[in-house]
């Protein structure tokens, strides 16, 4: 059922408003351009995740959204209402700190009970509901601890707990799971969404984990200096990047230079001279014959082999040089003759299976025409 | 063994150092005769003779009065210095301020008392101001004093304070006057309230500054004791001595007791739970 639910991608349906619209959202610190002409639509329901390295801008995109910083230039509309010179007190967004940022002098009941404090309610309405989200995060024998009383995890699903408290419109998430440690991580990713299932609040997340981005939302922005590099569903930004930076950024990726010789509409040629290696790919590269084109291969779609291929394509040679031995796959590093370092992912089928391939053997590595797909960006 | 004797020694003669004088004053304090170092029975007659002594009730409420005025002053400066300071990392003689505030720390007391006397008795000739008079130029000298230990604290705090967490107050729809109220000062007021008392203390027991900028009508207690012992120590200053013992130590017994009550109190609603 969860799944058929995920399966509706809004994003799909032409006729459907977006919820969020970020319009030509510009930001500058002094010279420094942190966010630049930046556009994106994010639907109701989402879980959206900002993927970027340190410095791309995306803390600063999500701290305009919450309202504490002013764009330089651009609109901000969620819900159809313009957000842009809303203080953060006035929005209908709450933020989720990478600190937490819990009140120090407050119980986790306090701390959770802030926000609807604000709003006026009735004394026992808050406590209600301060105890319904109590349950949710699983926190209940803990509610009159003070924050220094709690463990990271606990922390951290109170700060849930708190910004979840005034049924947000939209939650954003300011690298959530960042201070735990990966156990935790890993069960809490599940949580969370989870979590966000059940209460149907939009999430926005800011993340610098490719794993946690891929694992956690319904579509993922890659991110680079200040720009949206690409927008998709985890899968398809993981299989079809649309540039050298966002197929390098998600993933390990092999990547192979070369000249389009061969071009018609169900496949291309590209020939890489440096490596000897000639690349047939079976979809278009839709730029003109004889142009520079990139082949991006991922380590796992690269098949390795002590037998040469009995073709002359989708296939070379080189000499192993590293194993990464991670318990469920092995990384191969093979360098190849033009010292091009080429990695392939094999997995771990058998138990106490001797090494099928040892250091510094020659080898051949090949993929499938469906494998590799030609970045042109 | 032997070695273990020899620490038990040196804890010995170490808190005997501390000590002893004190419990020196206090038993000399009850002694009948007038010679302090010789005993002659026992006896309130000092206790008498200093709540009597005008000058030394005088001489506590002022210090008290100026105790008081100086920390609070101190304190309100100090916490504002502390703010520009933490808050804004860039502002114009950021360093200048910086350091202007930290100098009263490092300053010899003696330099702060004689250029302010100095400096006061030259606004008078050159300016014809009325000469501040009273506690004016001590309260003076020691919320400058003050201000730099209450800075210093406040700073602390500050600096290790998540500043996220008046950002998550707003998202949560506080308005930023109610942030400051709500959050900021309940955070921070521990450390005020430590700077307050260091500067009231400070105040409380200067003696330095107090001989320069004292004047007749403002004479601080330990300036009543300074110049009494000057002709001798009485066995009224003893029973002074004592009284502040007292005070001091029902003061801590109380806050730790508090303290204590309030770590059973929130153990005990655990054990609830």
């Amino acid at each position: 059922m969860k799944l058929a639910i995920k399966k509706l991608e809004p994003w799909q349906n032409p006729n459907e408003e977006p919820y969020i619209s970020i319009e030509n959202i510009s930001k500058n610190f002094g010279n420094f351009p942190a966010v630049v002409d930046f556009n994106l639509e994010i639907y109701k329901g989402e879980f959206f995740s900002l993927l970027g390295g340190s410095g791309c801008g995306k803390s600063t995109l999500l701290r305009m959204l919450a309202g504490f910083e002013q764009p330089t230039s651009g609109k901000i509309y969620i819900d159809g209402m313009d957000m842009t010179n809303i203080p953060p007190y006035e929005r209908p967004v709450n933020m989720m700190f990478q600190s937490y940022a819990l009140f120090p002098h407050m119980t986790v009941e306090q701390n959770v009970a802030f926000g609807l404090k604000q709003e006026n309610m009735a004394k026992s309405e808050i406590k209600d509901r301060v105890y319904d989200l109590l349950d949710l995060v699983e926190l209940k024998a803990f509610a009159k601890r003070k924050p220094n009383q709690l463990s990271g995890g606990q922390r951290q699903r109170t700060a849930l707990a708190r910004s979840l408290a005034k049924q947000p419109k939209v939650l954003l998430l300011d690298e959530p799971l960042a201070a735990l440690d990966k156990k935790l991580r890993d069960k809490t990713q599940f949580e969370l969404v989870n979590i966000q299932e059940e209460v149907g609040v939009t999430f926005i997340m800011v993340t610098h984990d490719q794993e946690e981005a891929m694992t956690m939302s319904t579509r993922v922005g890659v991110m680079e200096q200040g720009r949206i590099r690409q927008v998709g569903a985890p899968r398809e930004v993981y299989e079809y990047p649309n540039s050298r930076f966002s197929a390098e950024f998600i993933g390990s990726i092999n990547l192979f230079d070369g000249l389009v010789v061969e071009e018609e509409r169900d496949h291309a040629l590209v020939r890489d001279e440096e490596n000897d290696c000639t690349l047939y790919i079976s979809h278009s590269a839709s730029v003109p014959l004889g142009s520079q084109a990139t082949v991006a291969i991922r380590p796992e779609k690269v098949t390795i082999t002590k037998t040469p291929p009995k073709t002359d394509r989708n296939f070379t040679k080189g000499e192993v040089e590293e194993i990464a031995y991670l318990g469920d796959v092995s990384i191969y590093h093979v360098r190849l003759k033009s010292g091009k370092l080429v990695m392939a992912t094999v997995p771990n089928l058998q138990r106490g299976a001797a090494l099928p391939i040892e250091w510094e053997e020659e080898v051949y590595l090949k993929w499938n025409s469906n494998s590799g797909i030609i970045l042109t960006a | 063994m032997r070695k273990k004797l020899f620490n038990i020694s040196i804890l010995f003669f170490c808190y005997a150092l501390l000590y002893l004088p004190m419990i020196n004053i206090i038993v000399y304090s009850f002694n009948a005769s007038k010679i302090t170092s010789v005993w002659q029975g026992f006896s309130f007659k000092w206790y008498k003779a200093v709540l009597n002594n005008p000058n030394i009730i005088s001489g506590l409420f002022t210090s008290l009065k100026l105790a008081t005025i100086s920390a609070t002053v101190a304190t309100i400066i100090g916490t504002l210095a502390a703010f520009a300071l933490v808050r804004h990392k860039r502002f114009k003689g950021r360093n200048i301020f910086e350091s202007m505030v930290h100098m009263p720390l490092v300053m010899p007391e003696v330099i702060t008392g004689l250029s302010l006397m100095l400096f006061l008795f030259w606004l008078r000739d050159f300016f014809y101001l009325p000469a501040f008079s009273g506690i004016t130029p001590i309260a003076i000298a020691h919320i400058t004093l003050g201000v730099a230990y209450v800075t210093v604290i406040v700073r602390a705090r500050l600096s290790d304070y998540d500043m996220a967490v008046e950002e998550a107050a707003m998202d949560l729809g506080a308005h930023p006057s109610k942030v400051f109220f709500r959050i900021t000062i309940p955070i921070i007021a521990p450390s005020c309230v430590a700077g307050w008392f260091l500067a009231f203390a400070l105040s409380l027991d200067d003696v330095v500054l107090a001989s320069f900028l004292s004047s007749p009508e403002s004479t601080t207690l330990p300036m009543v004791i300074f110049s009494s012992l000057k002709m001798g120590a009485t066995p009224q200053i003893n029973a002074l001595a004592t009284i502040m013992i007292g005070v001091v130590l029902t003061g801590v017994l109380l806050a730790g007791l508090y303290m204590y009550g309030k770590q059973r109190k929130a153990m005990a609603k655990e054990a609830v739970l």
